[in-house]
């Protein structure tokens, strides 16, 4: 099993526990990830409103260097998906492809429109498979009650509706249960999380993923699981701002997929960034591992 | 749970936005179409004005003066400056949730993005815009996003002292974004992109 891995930029900096996850996850069940080092941003929205035609210059070059590898490219992150699988939508029109490869060509670079754009729960859930999943789970999630947040874009990317449904998603959940977990259900969990307008309306974006944290809470969640970096960074960095915004603090671990796969799976947490955030995992960590299967 | 919206208000500044107001006139009557021309509005002609998207728009419930419906409207007739001018038009957050429920695809959150290239395009400035142009800024720099300076030109110098103890939380994390910029080693090959897809039709 073989990727073309685009951690995209959040998930290497502020959030870079995220890339370290994922790389040990994948490691782990044995997926090989070729590395895009020198892949561009996808844009995520904000160069598709100041640049359009760059943007998609751009994510036409992503996908051709994972065209030239033979391989479909890997995401970890929502807004990723969403806009690479915008672009190669856009690609899969002949005249489109052709007119933006009339630009590609200025930097020897070709797309065809081989490429599928694939989130890492889809790798995990299709070509991993529960069974296998199952199988490697050492730290059972046991009676921990998981609320998936599954965020806007992962759901809305072009092609998702093929994996999940956009408006009752269960994937997440499915895979929440595969690593012996309870899954927590709750109305905010395909809500968004405020991310896209943090910098320029910081208070609207605290009041929707404040909102939402005290929804997960009261459904009696332990723990969120976001199929998102950019998620993952409102909920768990911004967790004690929104709460004042909101008036009550949810104290809400939150987990990157990538982390919770690796947790269940029995891969040393300091592996998997957990101390890098800001609402502490500790208590989480230590529920599994006094569950924890111990193998010779 | 649902949290309380806070009470409405018109921003500061702003003569209106419903529709009907006698305070906001049309200045160009065929706004609509430009907007069509626009990737992302092609489809704003469709319009029948349903409010489905209004009624699946996370943003309305917590700001109800952000109202995508009366955007498309306004856009219709041809109330070109006051649409561009208008902080609101940055308060979407993207999540497509109308261009998932729209019964007829007018793709009302792409329509945002189209509004707000033309913004771009002409000069408009506020903390939306801002932020726009520096994370094109990164881009045509680094190739990726340099998170830490893209805030600091989003926000500036004051927004930065604003998010004190935030910093210094995620420093003590090992979590603060690299200050320094890691451009990519490919950064002229993206640069030499970026200049040719401009000539693209």
């Amino acid at each position: 099993m073989r990727y073309a891995y685009f951690p995209g930029c959040v998930a290497t900096d502020s959030c870079g526990e995220l890339d370290q996850a994922t790389r040990a996850v994948a490691a782990h069940l044995g997926i090989e990830l070729v590395d895009l080092e020198e892949a561009a941003c996808c844009g995520a929205g904000n160069l598709q409103e100041a640049n359009p035609k760059a943007a998609l210059a751009l994510n036409a070059r992503t996908l051709s260097m994972a065209e030239a590898q033979g391989v479909d490219l890997l995401t970890v992150c929502g807004t990723c998906q969403m806009y690479l699988a915008r672009a190669n939508r856009e690609l899969q029109d002949p005249a489109t492809r052709e007119k933006v490869n009339a630009v590609l060509a200025r930097v020897d670079r070709r797309y065809e429109g081989r490429v599928r754009v694939r989130h890492l729960l889809q790798v995990l859930l299709e070509d991993i498979g529960p069974r296998k999943l199952a199988a490697n789970v050492r730290r059972p999630l046991g009676d921990l009650n998981v609320g998936a947040f599954y965020g806007c874009h992962l759901l809305r990317a072009p092609g998702s509706e093929a994996f999940d449904d956009p408006e009752e998603p269960r994937r997440i959940e499915e895979l929440i249960t595969v690593l012996g977990g309870r899954p927590v259900t709750y109305g905010g969990r395909t809500s968004c999380c405020g991310f896209h307008v943090l910098t320029v309306r910081e208070d609207l974006a605290l009041r929707m993923a404040g909102g939402e944290l005290l929804e997960a809470k009261a459904a009696g969640a332990q723990v969120l699981a976001t199929p998102c970096p950019l998620c993952h960074l409102v909920l768990d960095a911004y967790q004690g701002r929104a709460g004042k915004a909101v008036g009550a603090q949810a104290g809400l671990p939150i987990l990157h997929l990538s982390q919770l796969v690796g947790l269940a799976l029995g891969i040393d947490p300091e592996r998997l960034g957990v101390k890098r955030h800001l609402v502490p995992v500790a208590p989480v960590v230590r529920a599994l591992e006094e569950r924890e299967v111990l193998r010779a | 749970m649902r949290v309380a919206s806070p009470p409405r208000r018109r921003q500061a500044g702003r003569k209106a936005t419903a529709l009907g107001s006698l305070a906001v006139r049309p200045d160009s009557p065929t706004f609509w179409k430009e907007v069509a021309a626009t990737p992302g509005g092609e489809e704003i002609a469709i319009c029948v004005q349903c409010n489905t998207c209004t009624s699946s728009c996370p943003v309305e419930v917590l700001e109800p003066d952000f109202n995508i419906r009366q955007l498309v409207a306004r856009v219709k007739l041809g109330l070109r400056e006051d649409v561009l001018d208008d902080p609101l038009l940055w308060a979407c957050v993207r999540c497509h949730a109308c261009v998932a429920h729209c019964p007829k695809h007018v793709n009302p959150g792409e329509i945002v993005e189209a509004l707000r290239y033309i913004a771009l395009r002409e000069g408009k400035e506020g903390p939306g815009p801002r932020h726009a142009k520096a994370f094109a800024k990164s881009v045509l720099q680094n190739g990726r996003i340099h998170e830490a300076g893209v805030t600091i030109d989003s926000i500036g110098w004051r927004g930065m002292a604003a998010q004190g103890v935030l910093a210094v939380q995620m420093l003590r994390r090992g979590k603060a974004p690299s200050l320094r910029p890691h451009p990519l080693k490919s950064i002229r090959e993206v640069q030499a992109l970026i200049a040719a897809a401009g000539e693209m039709e």
